[in-house]
């Protein structure tokens, strides 16, 4: 090919590059070459399809982030869209009643034709076993069915060739419950202490509106009594059962100081019991107040259900919405999963506690992580004397940051919750052992780790920027008599502040999306209660926590019934995607901001 | 005259302020403290590690080494083995008696006996007291004793007993997670890492709060008389689909086949054995009764070996007929004597321990001229090196249950440790005992070591295994950099950059439960088209290019900076197209219409796997046939042809290229494939769901951003003159790319391929989620697999603080470090090496 590299005018196109002549098209340098006996074929020097094969790599690589964010987005989006109930009849004669979630195609096999031939279903296909045509694929559907105490399945596949009937019944209703999954029926009637009270789907639908907002009042105060003041008995009981102990511990069991606890003890003990069956009683009454309410649905197989007005979460009768409702509907849906508790198993309800625990562990951490980083940035580039030491060293802090994120799990599970938190146990908690209180994976052990694992960005950032402004300014600043510290905290850091900002930003992002660490240090499925609330020192550090990259995990692998789970896992990590790419965007554009605000500033 | 203290002749008039020295001082030391004190600790995350992990290799070559005194372990034992948390471990004495013993404390914690009669029900659990009062008065019809026993993989056992009676079943440890409120109160307050006896069983409280309940289950079927009237002499048993086959040597030199298959009755429930039997034309000569007697995997082979090394192989593919297949020698030396003769995992390697320490290992290959009945001859693969100290034979072999490693242990009461296929010395592990070691056991996780000897237990702690990681990403990242810092057009770069950087701050769990979910379900559908994507993916790319080529030149040079958006448009949706197209009929030709079953081995030849690990071989020997044959004879020619007729030439070209690669593939995979070799079992081999080629494609996500934008950069960082005067001299930016950029920034472009390299092997999340966790070490890329990082995260949370187990995982932590730690480092140096070099031209 060098043979063609004579001093010629180049021939090529020369994309991006202005000023270079186009090939030469015209006849008259083209007499000129072959004049001369030189070859004009450039083109194998071209390598056109070399430059293809690496575009075609950036494209695939385009095609690659692209697919995989519309799918998260249109699978993440599409979970809570109220789709319509189908009832469908089949040959063999059952019918069912469901929601019909995803479509697949698949080749039947022999024992296929065979059962539709035995139910005399004339759309089975024809294909016979033996003949030696291929069998095309035939569509089938998963129908989300529900009622599950009645039919123990939740989801039920039926191919198309299988189905005699389908119709979309007026009053079909999608009923969310608080336990058993979804329930899919006709309402038939209203029962008050098991008199009838209306009859009729549209009566009984209109009915059970009528008294939700009675419902939920007295759900709101069962939930009160349920968590905070069975909570506060239950935490007078064990404040005084640790006292006790600790009576015990220091002064020995015949001791007359144990004695005096114990009566003390006790006193609270009865004291608190009595509470608690006071209390007990009102939620009874409140449950059956509210159990008084039931409304009796039937199924698409005929079956007839009580099922108590309280344990509905929300209904609908989903093939009459009209478009507004749907979206009201929808958005009730979102309300929900952003607001409230799991239920199921997680595969329901919200994931308010995740989303929580995300926050605060994120924010926990950067009040860790940005003072610790800013500190090591400006002891390396301002004050310690540059050499192969301090070069050393910053290699070795960069470096950090591509240690695989379980590395720094083990160090915190080993170190913090292990060596650390057990310290504090054995000062501070000696009562409550053997049960650990910081001896564990929790909030402030996570934040402490994530601190760690996002410390390398922080100081590379910082570090960055520090080294961003111009010496100039700093002997401007020595010159006019400020001191080093002056100079620093007047001067540089402010001029930093853009790049410190976007490290610290940048290491939320990196710690909010991280999972593994979290997996040993103190993520759980399911924390019963938030590490900040109304008891006590009102935030608990050493408690578990849920959080949204975890729940994505638990979610996917773990949950029970993973059919119902899966929509839910793509709406989670909509969130947490929406959640980094937040955090990314803020810190891209308090860069530009501050940046422009001091380059105005500059001299 | 005394000179002015200050230059312009005045004195200064303001004094700084004390506060702002006092502030100065404050800030220098607080911030060379505070700073100096963060990167401490930061650096500290592997000082930790260290002070963790490092016990494990205190003297005595591996810490954990545990001697565990037992009291009735003076008798020989015929077996040990140990649950997969090193709990407990169960041994079977000759006289019949199994014993269940603690770890921790080598207490034995239940005792039974193993007889003939099956009146003794499987279930019967005594505690270890009651036991020991019922063995001695033992009823007044002494039960047969036990002559003969076999162990083989996940607890199968077959037991021969003195009146030529057989029995098989399972002897595995169970475990199982108790509710607290089933539990005596004293359990209850169990504390974690703590355990207590319950139930016959071990009861520990794991660190999450869980009670899980340890226990040994012994099932053994019924009885079935196969050598009436002699004693059993040896039994080996395999479990096939459909049911048990025992091979049994009685001590009148019969040996038999029995063939068990079980029928339940649905009424009274009870199981009635039948069995099919075939007698082995085997005599007793000369050499009396064989020592040694083994039973392959597929049940088609039955060997017996005799102390001085003479070996039969049967073939017994045929029940009806089973014929000698050959005769072995297998010692060279006759003043040897072969002392251990054991499978390894898979039942088809022979390992054969001798009387001068050494251990080889034998399998059977098919040569294409066998003149044995079967057409197979078993052929001596690997012979590790004899012990140290000469005349100590190996006593016992233990085998791992998952992988390829295995323990000798030696008369001098020493044992090795040794992976099997590098022929790695992973331990030498010596009891402090001169006695020969009397049994072995390799922990079922492959994570320690148990030895009889001396009357005690002894238990040591060893490291697992390598991570392993396919990165289909590292083409595609780098080939997509120098697209786009040379051919790509500033104002879409600027577009494009951040879009795939946006990629790099994706969550790994997302990645991990998308290849879970989303991407392992839909790829095993399409297996045979996902294959060819590899193809047909550069394929529609390259022709894309040539096809361009071909348009009058006013067109390609209109055209040229849109190139991203032709490729993008057609030449990648045309190769997707391509590959699913070509899929199914890909799939009838090479894999026999159905490539799970293929995988399998159930169906078709190998020529199919060949195509597939040959063709990137085959395609990258025509490139260089091509340019090294061929491009001359054209370019010379092509001096004087116009430019449509070498776009012409240069698309034939590629064709005879592709036809040529295509050729060469075929051709070598049909020449392997008749030399005998089948590469299924290899890098190929069952395809499992969540598998290697799953995490290697969702990987490239995570690492694709990483490795372009270090490249990028490195690309970009290329002096600009350099460029110009590349193009100045006339080459085309394609040859400037690849001769003069490439090239310079070769440095950068290592550095973002280690550190890539670096994030892969840590990985946790996608591993986890998407490689299916199977602890299996095959290179088989359709198989599952467990990382490093991936086996921390789930075995962790597990181990009790302190213990060898946690020591362990702390060294795999390490060793992650290490490995990244070294990886960026190299990385870095290269890449300021490089930044220096950059700045020099």
């Amino acid at each position: 090919m060098s043979r063609v590299a004579e001093p010629t005018p180049p021939t090529g196109p020369a994309s991006g590059i202005p000023g270079v002549p186009g090939a030469p098209a015209t006849p008259a340098q083209s007499i000129y070459r072959t004049s001369r006996g030189r070859a004009k074929t450039s083109l194998f020097a071209h390598g056109e399809p070399m430059v293809w094969l690496t575009g075609g790599a950036l494209a695939l690589a385009i095609f690659m982030i692209l697919g995989l964010l519309s799918l998260i987005f249109v699978q993440g989006m599409k979970t809570f869209w109220p789709a319509p109930v189908v009832q469908v009849r089949t040959h063999a004669g059952a019918t069912m009643m469901g929601e019909v979630t995803r479509v697949d195609h698949f080749v039947p096999t022999a024992q296929n034709y065979i059962d539709g031939a035995k139910t005399g279903n004339a759309a089975a296909p024809a294909t016979q076993p033996g003949s030696t045509e291929a069998p095309a694929p035939v569509r089938r559907r998963l129908i989300r069915t529900g009622n599950f105490e009645l039919t123990n399945t939740h989801y039920t596949w039926v191919s198309d060739f299988e189905i005699a009937e389908e119709t979309l019944p007026a009053w079909a209703m999608v009923v969310e419950r608080t336990t058993w999954g979804r329930f899919y029926g006709v309402p038939e009637a209203f029962l008050v202490d098991g008199k009838v009270e209306t009859t009729g789907a549209e009566e009984t639908w209109k009915r059970m509106k009528g008294v939700r907002a009675e419902l939920e009042a007295r759900l709101d105060a069962r939930h009160v009594l349920e968590t905070d003041e069975i909570g506060r008995v239950n935490g007078a009981i064990e404040a005084a059962r640790l006292a006790l102990h600790g009576v015990e511990l220091r002064e020995g069991a015949s001791s007359p100081a144990y004695a005096a606890e114990k009566t003390h003890f006790d006193d609270i003990k009865k004291r608190s019991n009595d509470e608690f069956a006071a209390i007990t009683v009102r939620i009874n009454d409140l449950n059956r107040d509210n159990d008084r309410y039931k409304v009796v649905m039937r199924t698409a197989a005929g079956q007839e259900a009580r099922l108590v007005a309280a344990e509905i979460v929300r209904a609908y009768p989903a093939n009459q919405l009209s478009f507004l409702q749907k979206v009201g509907v929808y958005l009730s849906r979102w309300w929900e999963f952003l607001w409230d508790e799991p239920r199921e198993a997680n595969s329901e309800g919200g994931v308010f506690p995740a989303i929580f625990g995300t926050i605060v562990m994120t924010l926990l951490m950067s009040v860790a992580v940005v003072p610790l980083g800013v500190l090591a940035a400006l002891y390396l580039r301002e004050y310690a004397r540059a050499g192969l030491i301090v070069s050393m060293v910053r290699i070795a802090v960069n470096n950090l940051a591509g240690v695989p994120s379980i590395v720094f799990g083990v160090f915190g599970l080993g170190f913090f919750c292990y060596i650390i938190g057990a310290g504090i146990d054995q000062v501070l908690f000696e009562t409550s052992l053997p049960n650990p209180t910081f001896g564990k994976g929790g909030l402030l052990w996570a934040s402490f780790t994530l601190a760690l694992l996002t410390l390398p960005v922080v100081i590379v950032a910082t570090e960055e920027a520090l080294a961003a402004v111009p010496g100039s300014m700093r002997e401007g600043s020595y010159a006019c008599g400020a001191s080093k510290w002056q100079t620093i905290h007047r001067i540089v850091l402010p001029r930093a502040l853009p790049g410190i900002m976007t490290g610290m930003i940048l290491a939320m992002a990196r710690g909010a999306g991280e999972v593994a660490p979290l997996m040993l240090v103190g993520a759980v499925k399911l924390a019963p209660e938030l590490p900040i609330d109304a008891t006590g020192p009102f935030i608990h550090p050493q408690r578990s926590f849920m959080h949204l990259g975890f729940h994505i995990f638990d979610l996917a692998f773990q949950s029970p019934n993973s059919e119902a789970a899966k929509p839910m896992v793509f709406t989670t990590t909509l969130l947490l995607i929406a959640l980094v790419a937040a955090l990314n965007i803020t810190a891209i554009w308090i860069r530009t901001r501050l940046r422009r605000k001091f380059v105005n500033n500059q001299f | 005259m005394t000179e002015p203290k200050q230059f312009t002749g005045r004195t200064r008039q303001r004094k700084t302020r004390w506060t702002v020295h006092l502030g100065d001082v404050v800030a220098k030391n607080l911030i060379t403290v505070g700073g100096l004190g963060t990167i401490i600790a930061v650096l500290m995350v592997a000082v930790f590690l260290v002070v963790v992990a490092f016990p494990l290799f205190l003297p005595g070559s591996v810490k954990g080494q545990a001697k565990i005194a037992s009291p009735d372990l003076s008798n020989k034992p015929l077996n040990l083995a140990a649950d997969e948390y090193q709990l407990l471990a169960w041994t079977l004495f000759p006289d019949g008696n199994l014993e269940v013993i603690r770890l921790d404390n080598g207490k034995v914690m239940e005792r039974r006996a193993i007889s003939a009669r099956a009146s003794e029900a499987p279930a019967s659990t005594q505690p270890a007291a009651d036991a020991e009062a019922a063995t001695p008065a033992a009823p007044a019809e002494k039960p047969p004793v036990l002559t003969a026993w076999h162990f083989g993989e996940s607890g199968t056992v077959a037991l021969g007993f003195a009146d030529g009676s057989t029995r098989v079943g399972t002897i595995a440890f169970e475990v199982d997670l108790l509710d607290a409120e089933d539990l005596p109160e004293r359990l209850r307050s169990l504390a974690v890492g703590k355990l207590e006896e319950h139930d016959g069983g071990l009861l520990e409280r794991l660190p999450n709060g869980q009670l899980r309940l340890h226990k040994l289950a012994v099932k053994l079927g019924e009885p079935v008389e196969s050598t009436p009237g002699s004693p059993v002499r040896l039994i080996q048993g395999v479990n096939l689909t459909d049911g048990p086959l025992l091979a049994v040597l009685s001590d009148d030199g019969r040996l038999i086949l029995n063939s068990l298959h079980t029928k339940r009755n649905f009424l009274t429930k009870k199981a009635t054995i039948t069995k099919e039997e075939a007698t082995l034309p085997f005599k007793p000569d000369a050499h009396g009764l064989p020592a040694h007697m083994l039973l392959s995997g597929m049940g088609d082979n039955v060997l017996l070996a005799w102390p001085d090394g003479r070996l039969l192989r049967y073939d017994t593919r045929d029940l009806e007929a089973p014929k000698l297949a050959e005769e072995v020698a297998l010692l060279a030396d006759p003043a040897q004597r072969v002392t251990a003769f054991q499978f390894m995992l898979g039942n088809t390697t022979i390992l054969v321990g001798d009387s001068s320490g050494r251990v080889s290992a034998w399998f059977r290959i098919k040569p294409p001229r066998a003149t044995t009945v079967d057409g197979s001859l078993l052929v001596k693969a690997r012979e590790l090196p004899s012990s140290a100290t000469a005349g100590t034979g190996v006593v016992c072999l233990g085998v791992s249950a998952r992988s390829r490693i295995f323990a000798a242990g030696y008369a001098d009461g020493s044992a090795k440790l040794y992976q099997l296929t590098s022929g790695k010395l992973l331990a030498d592990l010596k009891t402090t005992a001169g006695q020969p070691l009397r049994a072995l056991a390799v922990a079922p996780k492959d994570d320690g070591l148990l030895a009889v000897g001396d009357g005690a237990l002894w238990r040591w702690a060893v490291d697992p295994g390598h991570p392993e990681t396919t990165l289909l990403g590292v083409p595609i990242a780098l080939l997509a950099a120098v697209f786009s810092s040379e051919f790509l057009q500033p104002k879409a770069k600027i577009r494009v950059k951040p879009l795939i950087e946006l990629m790099a701050s994706l969550p790994s769990v997302v990645l991990g439960f998308l290849a879970a979910i989303v991407i392992a379900p839909a790829i095993k559908d399409v297996i045979p088209a996902v294959l060819l994507l590899f193809v047909c993916m550069p394929t529609a790319m390259l022709l894309g290019g040539y096809l361009f080529q071909l348009l009058p030149e006013r067109v390609t040079l209109r055209f040229a900076p849109y190139r991203l958006l032709l490729v993008g448009l057609i030449s990648l949706p045309a190769g997707i197209a391509m590959a699913f197209l070509l899929g199914p009929a890909f799939e009838r030709i090479a894999f026999a219409g159905n490539i799970e079953s293929w995988l399998d081995g159930q169906r078709g030849s190998g020529v199919g796997g060949w195509l597939i690990l040959l063709f990137p071989i085959s395609a990258i020997a025509a490139a260089m046939i091509i340019n090294r044959f061929i491009s001359p004879v054209v370019r010379s020619a092509a001096m004087t042809w116009s430019r449509e007729r070498c776009a012409v030439a240069d698309l034939c070209k590629f064709l005879l290229g592709l036809g040529v690669a295509l050729g060469l593939a075929v051709a070598g995979s049909w020449l392997l494939t008749l030399a005998g070799w089948d590469p299924r079992g290899t890098y190929i081999g069952t395809y499992v769901q969540r598998n290697a080629l799953v995490v290697g494609f969702v990987m490239g996500f995570a690492i694709i951003p990483l490795i372009y934008t270090i490249a990028d950069d490195a690309l970009s960082a290329v002096p600009e003159q350099l460029r110009s005067a590349s193009l100045g001299a006339g080459a085309t930016p394609w040859q400037t790319a690849s001769r003069i950029i490439i090239p310079t920034a070769m440095s950068g472009l290592f550095s973002a391929v280690m550190i890539g390299v670096g994030r892969a092997v840590g990985e946790t999340m996608i591993v986890l989620m998407a490689a299916g966790n199977t602890p299996v070490r095959d290179l088989n890329m359709f198989n599952g697999f467990r990382t490093l990082s991936a086996n921390i995260a789930v075995e962790l949370p597990e181990a009790v603080r302190g213990s060898t187990h946690y020591r362990t995982l702390f060294l795999a932590a390490l060793v992650l470090f290490v490995i990244t730690f070294i990886l960026n480092t190299v990385a870095e140096i290269v890449r300021q090496r490089f930044r220096k070099r950059a700045f020099q031209l």
